[in-house]
């Protein structure tokens, strides 16, 4: 036994150990269910297909630029939701991360009545752009946004909380304008926070379905990402269903193991 | 740099009470505010800076009116030009020591590599230039923020406490620094302080903070004199002796005192708190310590503790328990002999 290892055994308490592999095992179950189902001699040839290609290239476009999108608009709101007292605050934030809680089907039915052809603000969109965000590949990316960003405001608003304001006087007492200061000061020091709340809702994103398949429809190539290239094969096709899985499994395991383990430090 | 003068007559309300004061701060002096915790000391500091608005009065820097609510004027700490050295460093903790001296110049589009260098040299930074703030040591931590302070040229100079977070050592070294380039900047600075030997030690003028207000202002020697406030009549406590230095003495009218730095010659203030006073029946022993026979010429009561004023050869204060005098049978007219450790003086060139 290696001496980290022997540490984790002697510092673990019993009582706290055996519920920790029970979850670990929960979690892990389904994961080896469907390593053990997956079809390895035809896995390239299931991968390599248009099919699957395709709803990689779309998911793997989407969840970037909706993790693009939630730093770009998360970020300062988060900064707003930590730092200004104004009223209404508490209804904001419940509102910016109800699309956490909220079932993703509702919200891509709500971004419909909202953005579609005659929703809300769809309509004017129309007739002033000619857009049209349902059904189309930018729709996928509203969604990835509306339902991942809220991972995004709430790592980052939570250390943004955390984080000393005195630093930011002191670097206004240096002369420091406020674009400065937010940016030599403000966001280093919540970096580690920003990248793990980034990796969280790519990885989300990237996971997206309910949403996107009710705003953006299930178009092979347009708006079909990953996760419906695997509703709909369960439906047809059981090995390709089991190996777009894996290679979702794979992504997003690789993406939080090597980004989140290595920049989110509990402070 | 223009001989800068800091008009400020002022009143922000805080959660518990208002802080009020008057303050007049001349080029070239330093300036203490010495008040317990919670008296509104960094209220002040935060207004002076412009990391607060006022509520009334007004603040002007250098003839420029900066703020004034009555008629809307409000410049922000970033247009200011007010140094401020906090309590503990506040050092960017993502920047190297370098990087930090360098922020306020390179804020403004000026990094000027050189002017950098000269300050981290000036201040004898150059071994940890290119290191984190939290690796190094606390005294290194305050060098390192009042060089990043002082590079701006600034037109007034805030001192927050920029002693108290340091160790007895760290403590005397860094005084000693600060009081070099105290003399040395040209503009008004602001001693803020709970500590009435640093505020006695370093600033030429005292304004006392007590729930906001300004209770006595003064030169060190004035409060101790005609004390006006219970918390004014504790610092009077203080012993404050002038004399002259030399090879780890100090002497005062014929008395030699031992004192823990040999380095320091020439005039000196010490200072000597009323506890660190020993009072004995009998000739003490043992550690090297002032010792010498005197007289009690004043014994007074304050709550459980008794203030004894001692008489010749060297006039001082000293404070025992209640129980201590009780032991002691300590009367007016008695003779005792008192003992000082060497570490108990605090010493600052004058």
């Amino acid at each position: 036994m290696t001496t980290r290892s022997r540490r984790l055994v002697a510092r673990t308490p019993v009582f706290l150990a055996i519920p920790a592999a029970v979850g670990v095992v929960f979690v892990a179950l389904p994961l080896l269910g469907l390593l053990a189902k997956v079809p390895w001699s035809d896995l390239g040839a299931l991968l390599g297909s248009d099919l699957a290609l395709e709803a990689l290239r779309l998911s793997a476009i989407a969840s970037t630029a909706a993790a693009g999108i939630s730093v770009l608009v998360g970020v300062p709101l988060a900064w707003i939701l930590a730092r200004v007292e104004f009223r209404g605050r508490a209804l904001v934030r419940g509102m910016v991360l109800l699309p956490l809680v909220l079932p993703p089907v509702v919200g891509g039915a709500s971004l419909l009545f909202a953005l579609g052809r005659s929703g809300l603000l769809g309509e004017p969109l129309y007739e002033a752009t000619g857009l049209v965000l349902p059904f189309s590949t930018p729709g996928v990316v509203v969604a990835a946004t509306f339902v991942a960003m809220p991972f995004l405001i709430l790592t980052v608003e939570g250390a943004l909380m955390r984080s000393d304001t005195r630093f930011e006087g002191v670097a206004a007492s240096l002369g420091a304008g406020k674009w400065t200061v937010f940016r030599r000061v403000t966001l280093p020091m919540i970096w580690p926070s920003l990248v793990s709340g980034l990796v969280l809702t790519w990885a989300r994103a990237f996971g997206e379905f309910g949403a996107t398949v009710t705003f953006a429809g299930n178009l092979p190539g347009e708006t079909q990402t990953l996760p419906l290239a695997v509703f709909v094969a369960m439906e047809t096709n059981r090995d390709a269903a089991l190996a777009l899985s894996i290679l979702m499994m794979v992504v997003s395991l690789t993406v939080l193991v090597a980004l989140r383990g290595r920049w989110w430090r509990p402070s | 740099m223009t001989d800068s003068v800091v008009l400020a007559d002022f009143a922000v309300a805080r959660d518990d009470f208002v802080v009020e004061v008057a303050l007049d701060l001349p080029a070239g002096q330093t300036t203490a505010i010495l008040g317990p915790n919670g008296a509104g000391k960094s209220t002040v500091v935060a207004a002076l800076s412009g990391l607060i608005p006022i509520d009334r009065g007004r603040i002007s820097i250098s003839g420029n009116i900066v703020d004034d609510p009555a008629h809307g004027r409000f410049v922000p700490a970033e247009a200011r030009k007010v140094g401020v050295v906090f309590q503990d460093g506040l050092l960017f903790p993502h920047m190297s020591v370098e990087k930090n001296i360098a922020f306020g110049p390179a804020s403004k589009g000026d990094p000027d590599d050189s002017e950098v260098s000269r300050w981290i040299d000036l201040l004898g930074l150059t071994a940890v230039a290119h290191r984190r703030p939290g690796e190094i040591s606390g005294g290194e931590a305050q060098r390192v923020a009042l060089a990043r302070a002082l590079i701006n040229e600034p037109d007034l100079l805030l001192l927050d406490e920029p002693l108290s977070a340091l160790d007895v050592t760290a403590k005397v070294e860094t005084r000693r620094l600060l009081r070099r380039h105290l003399d040395a900047f040209r503009g008004p600075r602001v001693l803020i302080t709970h500590d009435p030997q640093e505020a006695f030690l370093l600033a030429d003028r005292i304004h006392v903070l007590e729930a906001g207000r300004i209770t006595q202002s003064g030169t060190a020697g004035e409060i101790q004199m005609r004390p006006r406030t219970s918390y004014a009549a504790d610092l009077a406590g203080i012993n404050l002796l002038a004399g002259t230095a030399a090879g780890g003495r100090a002497s005062i009218n014929e008395v030699a005192l031992r004192i823990a730095d040999s380095e320091v010659e020439g005039e000196v203030l010490m200072t000597v708190r009323p506890q660190a006073i020993a009072l004995h029946l009998d000739r003490p022993g043992g550690s090297p310590r002032n010792v010498w026979e005197t007289t009690i010429v004043e014994l007074e009561e304050s709550g459980e503790r008794f203030r004894v004023g001692l008489g010749k050869p060297l006039p001082l204060t000293a404070e025992v328990t209640s129980q201590a005098r009780r032991n002691l049978g300590l009367a007016v007219g008695d003779h005792v002999w008192v003992s000082i450790k060497a570490t108990e003086i605090s010493v600052e060139p004058r």
